[in-house]
């Protein structure tokens, strides 16, 4: 696209420029970088993308290989959904949590699940009791997602589940719940997480060893192409790594050598690609470094278009399509003045929009310190309304796209991301890597290394190790009430006693034989908790037959 | 706690009294020999076994196997896992227990220790650590120590069965072999056989090994990970450990160790009544200018120096 | 010889993010400190347990899910149970101030919030073990 001749020319006249600058001293940046260790110059000019090819490299919106967007329109035609992670205590508090986020304004539901939930023990579990409701809603049987989605219209918003391990559970008692409120399963909307390859690496909510639980992964993925074909079975996620500590790089090569491995399942599982690679969604988050940050989600589109194309043949294209949903990094919090937040997340967010997300969950200020309270909530929501409807960046498409810079940091991020999928393809791709602990050691390191710039202050946090004043206490912090937990548990002895003995010994009988035959545990696990038996009940026929993991450890 | 408490504590068991004293090893705590002295009766009863091999092949794993096991046959059991420490800050992190935690309870002592500067991949405790864990009435100890190179062969000298743990497709087989560790292995295991075929690797092992005194060393695949390989692993330990007892092997492995540790106490001994010398230099300046053999010198301090060391040594 | 310092690290109940735990770890480890690093999902028994085998100077608690409430005390009182009482307990994570109020009435010698930097930490741990 540049005069070869015109590019020599300024070549020189930008180095001699430089160097005039570096003589003098003048630069007080020399050898800064991006937060994931990019070299970043005092200045970028066409030199620096000098075989920039606009056709090969970007692309229309909508087009092959997506930078500037998966969507021809994009905010012109539909805005992101707004949508902030909720959930705590109760079924009961959480359902009257949603109605508040709907009449806010809240175009999409998503529902946070306590850690017994997530892990698989039903809520009066002598490991589930003191976390019982504390950081999302504790779901044990059907009944209690009864009482969730009360009066909520499931046909009509989309719900994302953040569940991994429990997510065959957790999906069957939605579905069974669509049916009954007369919503067929194609017409379901949502997405449910079923990202377990990252719990081994991240958050550590596994349950099963990683071969067994990819199994899990597969069928619901095949059980969506083939019931519900409008749910998105899967939300590969980077953002929880990247809350570990992986750097933007780290980020998206971890995440995309997981897809692959789910993408390979479900090929082996004799699924064709173009049947449910439409259906998977990508979960990233947000950092600090603004730039840097809108180059990663324009990188990341172009990656997982040629992946698909080139490496599985993709020929839908939606198939090609990067969707993400967006949640700013919650590691860039800080207790510290937390007011200082609402301009972080304000940033952040303006980045993910500037990158072209699909959805966006903006942090509320008061989050490092506790559950966010309601006033919290709604300004993080009014954060992303301001983007929306004041700013006028949603006007055109990819405003960013043609800058040097944007366009350097997005083809060097995009080559250190292909270097990192070669080492995991050599390793012998990304279970093995896993196992073998290489993600979790990258990302500690580059934790460690990020803190450690941090106390040296070659990266300054506001309030934190600069401009540091009196400590400002939020006073206004959520609590879940311990009467909640003892409720919950009354509730599911309750459910216990009441429901057809029976019905639920043939249910989970059914359910080993599927497990054991290797058949898709999906409509055996619905029929299960149809007959109201609790998520550790099966968890437990699921275990028996898969084993336990045991951690990598240090 | 005085010397006797501690001692009688550590006897009869008490986890917080061992664990206490072991740091008292651990720092040259001041009445530390005048404790081990009272223990030293009491020793001699634990078998140990040493687990040893390159980092990330599985030994913790493979000790927690072990642990279920002899747990369930009601043992007593130790285990001290070494790990390597800084040689800049002597810092460390320790995550061999991590490994072990869900299948301990109080009647298993766990203990996690660094080099602590010493080389050889064991700590200059280990000893005298082993020696507490016995007297306490461990039946069995077991040891975890890095085995990559030719200094950490002395490992064998603290054990009386040795596993070298390795696995498939390491790369630094060969190198391991040179090493010695074959040579004083008693038990060659090959984990993490799910990975991959490890045939190869059991015949070049086979070749390389030679039978030690008399026992033929065996080769043997486990996957720690979900227990396969364990029971027959258990069978060879076993056997050892009745070839040691029926041959008599076990007392002439235990008097060489008593041999070479008496004649390391005598070295240590005569050394720190030594280095404190203040015409030490003098005397290294002269070796120096080729004035006295290296020889000549250590005879010259040692008769400087022998009421010194005589007077040092408690009586007898 | 000189005495090192030796802490546990651990994770009670069931939350994984061991971000916190594991730059901690190191950060004590560069200090010269002997860290064992025992993991996640541990009840307060094993961890009080781990504690006293180690005879370590010092336990970092690293919860973050709002569990302190009852797996704080709980090792607190299993601690004094065994006579381990010795042991000084420090606690990082999100805790909210009326709970660190409390937390301290129970014998937790400090909480680190977010936002804490590592040095502080290391030198915390070594006046405190100073101090015996
Ligand atoms: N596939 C497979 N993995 C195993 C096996 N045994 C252990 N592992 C895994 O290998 C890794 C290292 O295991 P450890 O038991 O910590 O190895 P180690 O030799 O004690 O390691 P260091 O103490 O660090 O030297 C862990 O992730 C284990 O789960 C096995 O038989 N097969
Ligand atoms: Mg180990």
């Amino acid at each position: 696209m540049f005069d070869k001749g015109k590019l020599n020319e300024l070549r020189i006249e930008v180095e001699s420029w430089k160097s005039e600058i570096n003589k003098k001293g003048l630069d007080k940046k020399v050898g800064c970088t991006t937060l994931s260790g990019i070299p970043v110059d005092l200045i970028y000019t066409p030199c620096d993308i000098e075989s920039f090819d606009y056709k090969r490299e970007l692309g229309l919106p909508g087009e092959y290989p997506f930078t500037r967007g998966v969507y021809p329109t994009m905010y012109r035609g539909r805005l992101w959904t707004l949508r902030e992670y909720a959930g705590y205590g109760t079924a009961e508090e959480t359902n009257r949590r949603f109605k508040y986020l709907l009449e806010h304004g809240q175009t999409g539901l998503s529902v946070a699940f306590d850690l017994p939930t997530q892990i698989g023990y039903d809520s009066d579990h002598p490991m589930a009791m003191p976390e019982v409701g504390k950081v999302g809603v504790a779901v044990s049987t059907l009944k209690d997602m009864e009482i969730l989605f009360d009066g909520l219209p499931i046909g009509e918003i989309s719900t994302s589940f953040t569940i991994n391990a429990t997510a065959p559970q957790i999906l069957a008692m939605y579905f069974v719940i669509s049916l009954k409120q007369g919503v067929q399963l194609d017409k379901v909307q949502g997405t449910v997480q079923n990202d377990i390859l990252k719990e081994y690496v991240a958050r550590n909510t596994y349950i099963y060893p990683p071969q067994p639980s990819m199994k899990l992964v597969v069928d619901i993925i095949e059980y969506c192409s083939k019931n519900a074909q409008r749910f998105n079975s899967i939300s590969i996620s980077g953002y929880h790594m990247r809350e570990a500590g992986a750097n933007a790089i780290q980020e998206l090569a971890f995440t995309f050598a997981n897809a692959i491995a789910y993408v390979k399942a479900a090929i082996e599982r004799g699924l064709p690609v173009d049947s449910f690679a439409p259906r998977l969604s990508f979960f990233f988050g947000c950092h600090n470094d603004f730039f840097e940050e809108i180059a990663k989600f324009r990188a990341a589109r172009r990656i997982w278009a040629k992946i698909m194309k080139e490496r599985f043949g993709a020929r839908d294209p939606r198939s090609m399509l990067l969707r993400f949903h967006t949640q700013t990094c919650g590691c860039t919090l800080t207790a510290q003045q937390p007011e200082v937040n609402i301009i972080r997340v304000a940033l952040q967010s303006l980045a993910a929009v500037l990158g072209g997300t699909q959805s966006l969950h903006t942090n509320s200020y008061d989050e490092a310190l506790a559950l966010p309270s309601e006033y919290a909530v709604r300004l993080a929501v009014r954060t992303q309304q301001v983007i929306a409807y004041e700013s006028n960046v949603i006007n055109t498409i990819d405003p960013l796209a043609g800058s040097y810079y944007i366009e350097y940091l997005t083809n060097e991020i995009e080559k250190r991301v292909w270097d990192y999928l070669q080492r995991i393809e050599e390793m012998g791709g990304a279970i093995i890597a896993i196992e073998k602990g290489f993600y979790q050691r990258e990302i500690a390191e580059s934790a460690y290394k990020y803190q450690k710039e941090i106390e040296s202050k070659d990266r300054i946090i506001v309030g934190v190790n600069e401009f540091i004043t009196e400590e400002i206490k939020v006073k206004e912090l959520l609590k879940v009430d311990p009467i909640l937990r003892e409720r919950q548990i009354e509730r599911l002895k309750r459910v216990r006693d009441e429901r057809d003995k029976n019905k639920v010994k043939e249910a989970l009988e059914n359910l080993r034989r599927a497990v054991e035959k290797g058949d898709n545990v999906m409509p055996y696990i619905m029929r299960a908790v149809e007959s109201y038996v609790t998520l550790q009940e099966t968890t437990e026929v699921l275990k028996s037959v898969y084993g336990e993991y045991k951690p990598i450890g240090w | 706690m005085n010397g006797i408490e501690i001692v009688n504590k550590v006897l009869s068991g008490d986890n917080r009294a061992i664990a206490k004293l072991i740091s008292n090893i651990e720092n040259q705590a001041p009445n530390i020999d005048e404790v081990l002295m009272k223990l030293y009766p009491h020793t001699g009863n634990a078998y140990v076994i040493g687990v040893t091999g390159a980092t990330g092949v599985g030994k913790s794993t493979l000790i927690n196997g072990l642990i279920n096991h002899y747990k369930s046959q009601g043992l007593r059991l130790g285990v001290i896992c070494i790990d390597p420490s800084s040689p800049i800050t002597g810092g460390a992190i320790l995550g061999d227990r991590l490994r072990l935690v869900n299948s301990i309870d109080e009647r298993v002592f766990i203990r996690s220790m660094t080099t602590r500067g010493y080389k050889g991949g064991i700590t200059k405790s280990l000893r005298d650590v082993i020696r507490v864990l016995d007297a306490s009435g461990k039946e069995l100890i077991i040891i975890e120590t890095i085995g990559v190179s030719q200094v950490d062969v002395e490992i064998a000298n603290y054990v009386d069965t040795l596993l070298l743990v390795v696995m498939p497709y390491m790369g630094d087989e060969i190198q391991l072999m040179k090493a010695g560790l074959l040579e004083v292995a008693d038990i060659v295991v090959i984990n993490k056989a799910d990975l991959t075929n490890s045939e190869d690797m059991v015949l070049a092992i086979k070749e390389n090994l030679n039978s030690n005194n008399g026992w033929e060393v065996p080769v043997i695949k486990t996957v720690a990970i979900n227990g396969f390989g364990i029971p027959e692993l258990i069978n060879k330990i076993n056997e050892h450990k009745n070839y040691l007892l029926t041959t008599n092997g076990i007392e002439k492995k235990r008097k060489d160790r008593i041999k070479e540790e008496i004649l390391e106490e005598i070295f240590n001994i005569v050394k720190q009544n030594i280095v404190g010398d203040e015409k030490f230099d003098e005397i290294v300046k002269k070796v120096f200018e080729k004035e006295i053999t290296p020889h000549f010198a250590a005879q010259l301090l040692i008769k400087k120096h022998k009421f010194l060391i005589f007077n040092n040594c408690v009586d007898v | 010889m000189e005495r090192k310092i030796r802490v546990l690290i651990a994770k009670p109940g069931l939350n994984g993010h061991d971000r916190g735990a594991k730059v901690v770890a190191r950060a004590l480890r560069d200090a010269g400190m002997e860290v064992i690093y025992l993991g996640m999902r541990l009840t307060p028994d094993q961890i009080v347990n781990a504690a006293i085998q180690e005879d370590v100077d010092v336990i970092g608690l690293s919860v973050l899910s709002g569990a302190h409430d009852t797996l704080v005390p709980e090792v607190m009182r299993i601690l004094k149970e065994k006579g381990a009482e010795d042991i000084k307990v420090i606690v990082g994570g999100i805790i909210p101030d009326d709970d660190v109020k409390k937390l301290k009435e129970i014998g937790v010698v400090e909480v680190f919030g977010p936002g804490t930097l590592t040095p502080q930490i290391v030198k915390f741990i070594k006046e405190i073990v100073a101090k015996g």
